[in-house]
């Protein structure tokens, strides 16, 4: 149930 | 000391498009586009949430540490408030009078 992540940019 | 609650600047159009949010600024006129982590943090800023908050959502819904979540979720708010896209504002209860 967890999406994978990316650092949250602009 | 009640923490500040993060909130869009009124001032801004902005939507999400396939879980990625495009935020226009007319007053320099510059579109912003974010990721899809980041626009989660975005659609998560609605003046009732801290940052810390924010993060817990944010480690909640995605594979990453809480401490990593927090690092980066104030990294993000940081920037964003540095460009006048998202305001701090007072806790509800800190603002309310009568």
């Amino acid at each position: 149930g967890k999406r994978k992540y990316i650092k949250p940019a602009c | 000391m009640t923490e500040p609650r993060l909130v869009h600047n009124p001032l801004l159009a902005w939507r999400a498009i396939e879980g990625e949010v495009v935020i226009i600024s007319p007053e320099d006129s510059v579109v912003h586009e974010l990721n899809a982590t980041a626009s989660f943090v975005w659609m998560q800023a609605n003046g009732e949430r801290t940052p810390e908050e924010i993060a817990v959502l944010l480690a909640a819904e995605y594979e990453v540490a809480p401490e990593e979540a927090l690092a980066d979720t104030r990294e993000l708010v940081a920037h964003l408030e540095a460009k006048r896209l998202l305001l701090s504002s007072p806790a509800a209860e800190g603002s309310r009078h009568g």
